[in-house]
């Protein structure tokens, strides 16, 4: 079963450093899994890849609002940005899904009273 | 959005330019590594053998009132991965709490654990006036996206709850021939509703009305902590409206209202028109999103208001077939038995019902009355709630989700615990009551092990019990294996042995393939898995109990239930299931149409077809149960046998029905897992192309390069009765996610008096 996880965006207690990213459990993130922001702020913030041109955020995310989900397709470490306010951002780290299970048994045989005769 | 990207790329090369990145990452170092739970993860509940928990209930007063709250919150609650997945993590979930309101006091503790547990069993008699009050107080902001039309997303051009890869492409809604489109997408999964799952009782107003949308509660203030409408206001309205519907039944007017509760839905709502985001920017909505002219329209027409906001008052009487209160017998009357409630609102009723917007409905009548006569005052039953947890509605977006090497669904779990462990004293008979509300998945009870000592028999399907004739010779025998596909209940007598001490293993095997024989297509399967263990223990059950034997003892079956005759029925339907997951009769739904219309007090018989090959579709019907007279399923083995007398011959649309006819006395269902199809590949030597192909099979037959095959449908015919209420609902297939997508048609029940007369 794929997970959710939430990174939320707080303002910074200390007033003009960079606003705080944080998931809100322990990530343990994997291949097929959704994650979102969730912007507290009360600014706007907008979350950018930084190793890919076409980042996945396709706009910012109001303030008091959240963003789409994304699934991440590969392992690996996600590197993102604010591309609005320097020196905020964060990582997602992206291990792989869970293996797939074996192929099931031949369902076992009906009952020993056959089909069920009237119903 | 062509600027917006045009300006990230500048913002991000200005970064790089400016040589921020690497201060960028030791400022996200710094900030990941207090990266703290909120509240530490539990996973005590992830380990399975743990006794089960008993749901709290909620039961009716003894003047025949069941007066509820049913809370729809949302709060942090530990889920396990799936099979393999051995993550235990807390996640934001949306669920039903509750508590009676004819006592003092909040909610039952038992909710407050982080155990997700279904929602409280409400337990009531036939007969009885229901009264909740619904509150939906989930706070959208720790939802992505999903209130009413994606209003918040800046970007969102589809309405649907969208998804994409880390790379920016779309996945979700998918595009192409069967690709999702409003309404029929996921979508507004804040929104919700109830549906009262078995009921015969009103499909309009404040009944198990599944067209209403009751949107969450406005929020402000710093904390979000003051919810709008207020617990005062709220209490103060529903107590004059359940006054009224006591004295006058369920309202038919909005107008029948009291003006406060009006005056004040209509402030708060409009409030919403003004204040929603819309593109990402508050205040913004477009005038024909908005919810207020949408309801305005509908009073106007004389029509209940289809959105409610933040509250919503049920109060419906469940039918009685018995004169009583001065009120006249009805026709049907209710089923005393294991019903159920979920959410039910299109477009998200998958995922609500996997995050957990679940609960049993217990009604109780004669049924109970006699088997606590024959097994005494100390009969206990046991209500198990089967679901298959989640955050989403898709085991994993991307993944493939049939057949070999598909992505593990979610595990089952039962009451809100993985492999619980239920009690029974040695030589004790105890009822369970099961109720599969999985989202998704079929669950076939398989076997006991080991395999003497502890036995089962079903007495009850879906809420109805069985005949004696077929609790005694065909459904209800002895350990005979039961496939429940989701919605349906099954009502176990469950004998313990005599001996303590022993543990037994009850073993399912989830599927989606299964109608009524397990032997039949090959489906979707996963792997069987232990779903519960019985621990035969505690003081001796002296003299030992047993199943019930005789029909003298066998609880009377009321006179409404007998099989309804073929000599009675006025039409005749068919409804055809797709062969994927969103059409019937080769639409997706429809919300301008009535796709079937019935006339008060017909008896009608449906044949209900299936092309998928692959997947059981389960047919539902909302407030009427109906009978299976007919099943037939061309992927049992007995049909692939020529030299069988059941063979099933593609070239002979005549041989295309079940061998042997049922002939009563019929089961009742009102969920039935439609049997899969079979395609069958023909000889070069019958045909090539389709007009050489035998005429009679054409229109069943594709071909290509020469290979022809013949696509035989399963199915099933039933017969109901459309009786006591008129009324708009709908049919749908029960894996939930096809339904929200489109696999779901609104039907009408019309007077079948004219007002006029004519002199």
């Amino acid at each position: 079963m794929p997970f959710t996880w939430r990174i939320n965006i707080t303002k910074n207690p200390k007033k003009g450093k960079p606003a705080i990213f944080t998931f809100e459990e322990t990530p343990q993130v994997e291949v097929g899994d959704a994650v979102f922001w969730s912007n507290q702020d009360k600014v706007a913030h907008w979350p950018a890849l930084v190793e890919q041109d076409d980042a996945f955020m396709p706009n910012q995310i109001a303030p008091k609002s959240t963003s789409p989900i994304f699934t991440p397709n590969v392992t690996g470490t996600i590197t993102y940005i604010c591309a609005l306010h320097k020196d905020e951002g964060g990582v997602i780290d992206v291990a792989a899904a869970p293996p797939a299970p074996t192929p099931p048994p031949a369902p076992p045989p009906a009952s020993t009273t056959g089909k069920q005769g009237k119903q | 959005m062509e600027q917006h990207s045009t300006m990230r790329k500048l913002l991000l090369g200005l970064f790089a330019v400016l040589g921020l990145l690497p201060a960028v990452m030791l400022s996200v170092a710094a900030q990941q590594a207090p990266a703290q739970p909120a509240a530490a993860a539990s996973t005590a509940n992830c380990q399975g053998g743990q006794d089960l928990i008993a749901i709290p209930e909620i039961k009716r007063n003894p003047d025949g009132r069941l007066r509820a709250e049913l809370e729809l919150t949302s709060g942090k609650r530990t889920l396990w991965g799936s099979v393999n997945d051995p993550r235990c993590v807390q996640q934001d979930l949306r669920y039903f709490t509750g508590r009676d309101l004819f006592k003092p006091g909040s909610n039952d503790p038992a909710f407050a654990k982080g155990e997700p547990i279904p929602g409280p069993t409400l337990r009531a008699r036939v007969g009885d006036l229901i009264e909740i009050r619904f509150l939906n107080r989930v706070d959208p902001q720790d939802f992505p996206f999903t209130l009413d039309r994606s209003e918040t997303d800046p970007a969102n051009t589809t309405g649907c709850d969208e998804a994409r890869t880390s790379g920016g492409q779309l996945i979700y809604p998918n595009s192409g021939t069967n690709g999702d489109v409003m309404p029929n997408c996921l979508h507004g999964s804040s929104t919700a509703n109830i549906h009262f799952h078995g009921t015969h009782t009103t499909p309009s107003t404040t009944g198990d009305n599944v067209l209403l949308f009751v949107t969450p509660a406005l929020r402000s203030g710093k904390d979000r902590s003051i919810v709008r409408p207020g617990n005062a206001l709220v209490k103060s309205e529903f107590d004059k409206i359940w006054a009224a519907c006591e004295a006058k039944g369920s309202p038919t007017r909005w107008e029948q209202l009291p003006l406060a509760w009006r005056t004040s839905q209509k402030s708060l709502l409009q409030e919403y028109d003004r204040t929603a985001a819309y593109k990402g920017k508050p205040g913004n909505l477009p005038h024909d999103m908005r919810l207020w002219p949408a309801n305005e329209q509908q009073i106007a027409s004389g029509v209940w208001p289809q959105y409610q906001l933040g509250a919503s008052p049920y109060c419906f009487r469940l039918a009685n077939d018995k004169q009583a209160g001065g009120r006249p017998p009805q026709i049907m009357g209710q089923a005393p038995g294991t019903h159920w409630y979920h959410a039910h609102k299109h477009g998200s009723t998958a995922l609500n019902v996997a995050n957990g917007m679940t609960g049993a409905f217990v009604i109780e009548g004669q049924y109970d009355d006699d088997l606590r006569r024959f097994y005494g005052a100390g009969f206990r039953d046991q209500v198990l709630v089967i679901q298959q947890l989640s955050t989403q509605p898709f085991p994993v977006l991307q993944g493939n989700t049939k057949g070999p090497g598909s992505v593990p669904r979610p595990q089952l779990s039962v009451n809100g615990r993985l492999k619980p462990v239920v009690h029974m004293r040695p030589g004790e008979v105890q009822l369970w009551r099961i109720v599969n509300a999985n989202y998704r998945s079929g669950v076939q009870f398989q076997s006991i092990a080991p395999a003497t000592g502890l036995a089962w028999r079903q007495i009850a399907q879906d809420g109805v019990q069985l005949a004696f004739e077929n609790y005694d010779k065909t459904l209800g025998t002895v350990n005979r294996q039961f496939n429940l596909a989701p919605a349906n209940r099954a009502d176990i007598l469950v004998r313990a042995s005599t001996t303590p001490g022993t543990t037994y293993a009850i073993t399912v095997q989830p599927n989606e393939g299964i109608a009524l024989d397990p032997t039949s297509s090959p489906g979707v399967r996963d792997n069987p898995v232990v779903l519960m263990t019985v621990s035969v223990d505690g003081p001796v059950v002296d003299p030992a109990q047993d199943f019930i034997q005789k029909k003298p003892d066998y609880p009377k079956m009321p006179d409404f239930l007998g099989d309804i005759p073929a000599s009675s029925i006025a039409q005749r339907r068919t409804l055809d299931f797709g062969a994927v997951h969103n059409l019937i009769d080769g639409k997706t739904f429809n919300q301008n149409r009535y796709s079937q219309i019935m006339e008060l007090n017909d008896a009608e018989e449906w044949t209900i077809k299936n092309e998928a090959g692959d997947k059981a579709h389960p047919f539902h019907i909302h407030i009427n149960p109906f009978q299976i007279t007919e099943v037939f399923e061309p992927n049992s083995e007995n049909t692939s046998d020529p030299t069988k007398p059941c063979y099933v011959d593609p070239t002979n649309p005549q041989t295309w029905k079940p061998c042997k006819p049922f002939t009563g006395p019929f089961v009742w269902w009102d969920t039935f897992a439609i049997p899969t199809s079979v395609t069958k590949n023909l000889p070069a030597t019958t045909c090539t192309t389709v007009d050489k192909c035998p005429a009679a099979i054409q229109e069943y037959t594709t071909c290509s390069s020469g290979q022809c095959s013949v696509t035989i449908a399963g199915y099933f015919k039933m017969r109901t009765r459309f009786v006591d209420y008129t009324g708009a609902y709908v049919v749908h297939c029960h894996i939930l996610i096809h339904e929200d997508r489109g696999m779901m048609q609104l039907v009408e029940v019309v007077p079948d008096k004219p007002p006029y007369v004519h002199k």
